[in-house]
């Protein structure tokens, strides 16, 4: 029945919902701030956003300097041609935003012409720094050009790998450095309560923010207190919030758009305005209203339903495919332990030849996934001529359906 | 192949403003079959669009916060002028309102698909670069895709939770007056959001279509998608869609190419 649309609690409107919600219900400014939702996901990290000292096993072809690296770099990716992993390193901390590992020749890394032709929509030209830039949002051309003095520390930035995330996804890095700061990815989660790594404050101005509604309710308070969004400065705003790691550049495009939030919904809705100006009598409007009225809302629940559906669905999809990774990773763990092992036995072996005892076989309960068929070639790779079972190493393999 | 094609389909249905945000499937795979794909523009590849997806849904991401905080203001004023009463003239607001809430919660959850689907994406196509080429890439390149920030979408299943919470308390189920489904059609398309309805619908069709167990089907694929056990009433409100569907011309390209719901 439409006319109990009311918000009264008879609904068992459950009460954290209520206290989310309705901010009539008395919390203290430092509850508000300082109160975490969050699951340490959502937070810069080092949960979060793993910087380049995290070993990350990587593709490695055979190596010429044995066993030593086996596998492991700093957080980058190794080419094919790559060969030592000291080169590795030290052109991880010289070029300024390497996406991959090159060899020394390589290092120019706009992309060659004949492989990219055709391959984008965009009109003709093989630079990505033209391309990325038309896919900038407003905010980041916003950071560009913001004139506000607050220059970050280039050579720090450019110099200390641990400042400069090694996994940042800037392929050239020819382009203009004010863009490559921009996108470099380190997620930056600004939280009055969260504690800032010293090294970051530097950068913090050109970095992307990720907002959360707890800041936003700060940046509210803040624009209420200084008399409303059109009369407050951003500077201001930046004070009052008093965040550390939050930059002006930050309030500035959080400014802009919560103008525009505002400003859209008056154009079509004005609460303020007598509704329903234009039917002739109650009558009429009763009974042409109710019905339409049951329709549009059959067809909102509706589509609420199939929303609720598909939402449902994909955090499902999202578990799966976790639980997925999580056990590639736990097997791979294995199979490189008894990887070691068996280096282990080799050198310690007085024979020429090493048995290869049957790895797959113990360490993962599944011989054919995947990962049996790189332990293979991680063997045969260590020692030159064994391998262990007929597998082809090339694009002819099969996967087997798993009951 | 499939995947190419539902991508593609999404990518049609999708808002505009978000259609050159997804990944970029088919260019990839056509790298991937060239004679010789070298590792480094794949990657650099991959990170550019990576980034892509961060710095659209970040922004996104922002915006839903924005409008969040604002349509919580909005229902506070109405409680506060309309309070208990039942007035006839608060109906349009209310109704108006309702519509808000429902489109906001779809474009959450469409952001969330567009997570889920980009990420999808690339680990398809990491498979696919393996294979081509015997390389390992897929394992730790996809570790280093889960800690991305376009693949951490708890927030906004939080808020998407939040209102679907929100709903149920302030507009209890109705009783159905509907004289049937005729009407309904006509006005669903016309006052709900058409975009993001069809949107969403695409994507379900999609992911029940890829959850369908695939030829190649092995340690790293998803189990199948079986939507006829959910305790929502689907299959109820699938039928439903399909009569919608029938009855609505303009979303009868969907329908006639897809639909295989039995």
């Amino acid at each position: 029945n439409l006319s109990s649309m009311t918000l009264t609690g008879d609904f068992g409107f459950p009460p954290t919902a209520m206290s989310s919600f309705f901010p009539l219900i008395p919390t203290t400014l430092d509850e508000r701030y300082h109160h975490h939702k969050f699951p340490n996901s959502l937070w810069v990290s080092s949960s979060g956003q793993e910087p380049m000292n995290n070993p990350v096993p990587c593709q490695v072809f055979p190596l010429a300097s044995g066993g030593t690296s086996s596998g492991y770099c700093n957080g980058t990716y190794v080419s094919a041609q790559e060969r030592s992993s000291s080169q590795t390193r030290q052109s991880v901390e010289t070029q300024s935003l390497p996406v991959t590992n090159q060899p020394q020749e390589q290092r120019d890394m706009s992309w060659p012409e004949d492989q990219l032709q055709g391959f984008f929509d965009f009109p003709p030209q093989g630079e990505s720094s033209s391309r990325a830039k038309s896919e900038w949002p407003d905010w980041a051309n916003q950071m560009i050009s913001v004139d506000d003095g607050l220059e970050p520390n280039w050579s720090e930035l450019l110099g200390d790998p641990n400042v400069l995330n090694q996994d940042s996804k800037i392929p050239t890095p020819s382009c203009d450095i004010a863009r490559q700061e921009i996108v470099v990815s380190t997620q930056h989660q600004v939280d009055s309560s969260s504690a800032k790594s010293p090294q970051a404050s530097s950068m913090t101005s050109k970095q992307r923010m990720r907002w959360t509604p707890e800041l936003h309710e700060a940046f509210v308070d803040a624009i209420n207190q200084l008399g409303g969004s059109e009369r407050a400065t951003p500077k201001a705003v930046l004070k009052l919030i008093n965040s550390p790691g939050l930059t002006i550049y930050h309030v500035k495009s959080h400014l802009q758009k919560y103008r525009t939030a505002r400003y859209k919904p008056e154009i079509s809705i004005d609460t303020e305005k007598p509704p329903l100006k234009t039917l002739k009598t109650i009558e009429d409007i009763k009974s042409l209203d109710l019905k339409t009225s049951i329709e549009i809302t059959e067809a909102l629940r509706l589509q609420m339903e199939v929303q609720k559906k598909l939402h449902e669905q994909l955090e499902v999809q999202r578990t799966l495919q976790l639980q997925i990774e999580e056990q590639g990773r736990y097997l791979q763990m294995m199979i490189e332990k008894q990887q070691q092992k068996m280096q282990e036995k080799k050198i310690g072996s007085s024979s020429g030849t090493s048995s290869m005892p049957e790895a797959d076989t113990s360490s993962a309960p599944s011989p054919n996934l995947s990962q049996a068929s790189v332990t293979e070639r991680l063997q045969s790779g260590g020692s030159s001529t064994l391998d262990q079972s007929g597998y082809p190493s090339g694009a002819t393999k099969k996967r087997v359906r798993e009951d | 192949m499939k995947f190419g094609k539902r991508i593609k389909e999404q990518i049609q249905e999708s808002l505009p403003e978000w259609r050159d945000k997804f990944l970029r499937y088919k260019e990839l795979k056509n790298l991937i079959s060239s004679p010789a794909p070298a590792e480094s523009i794949f990657v650099g590849l991959l990170n550019a669009e990576i980034e892509k997806f961060n710095a659209f849904f970040v922004e996104q991401e922002e915006d839903f916060i924005i409008h969040h905080k604002e349509l919580q203001y909005r229902i506070q004023r109405l409680v506060e002028k309309c309070g208990d009463n039942d007035d006839v003239m608060f109906r349009e607001e209310i109704g108006e309102i309702r519509k808000d809430i429902v489109n906001f919660h779809g474009e959450m959850v469409l952001l969330v698909n567009y997570s889920n689907i980009n990420y999808t994406g690339l680990a398809k196509i990491l498979k696919k670069y393996d294979k081509r080429t015997g390389g390992a890439l897929r394992s730790p390149f996809i570790q280093k895709v889960l800690r991305q920030p376009f693949f951490k979408t708890d927030l906004v299943s939080r808020l998407v939770r939040e209102w679907e919470t929100t709903m149920d308390a302030m507009f209890p189920a109705l009783t159905r007056e509907v004289e049937g489904y005729e009407r309904s059609a006509a006005v669903s398309s016309a006052a709900a959001g058409e975009g993001i309805f069809r949107n969403t619908v695409a994507a379900l069709m999609t992911m029940r279509e890829m959850r369908r167990g695939s030829s190649t089907y092995g340690a790293y694929s998803l189990p199948p998608l079986n939507l006829s056990d959910s305790d929502l009433v689907y299959g109820r409100d699938i039928s439903l869609l399909r009569y919608l569907f029938l009855i609505d011309k303009s979303c009868s390209n969907l329908i006639t190419r897809e639909m295989d719901l039995s």
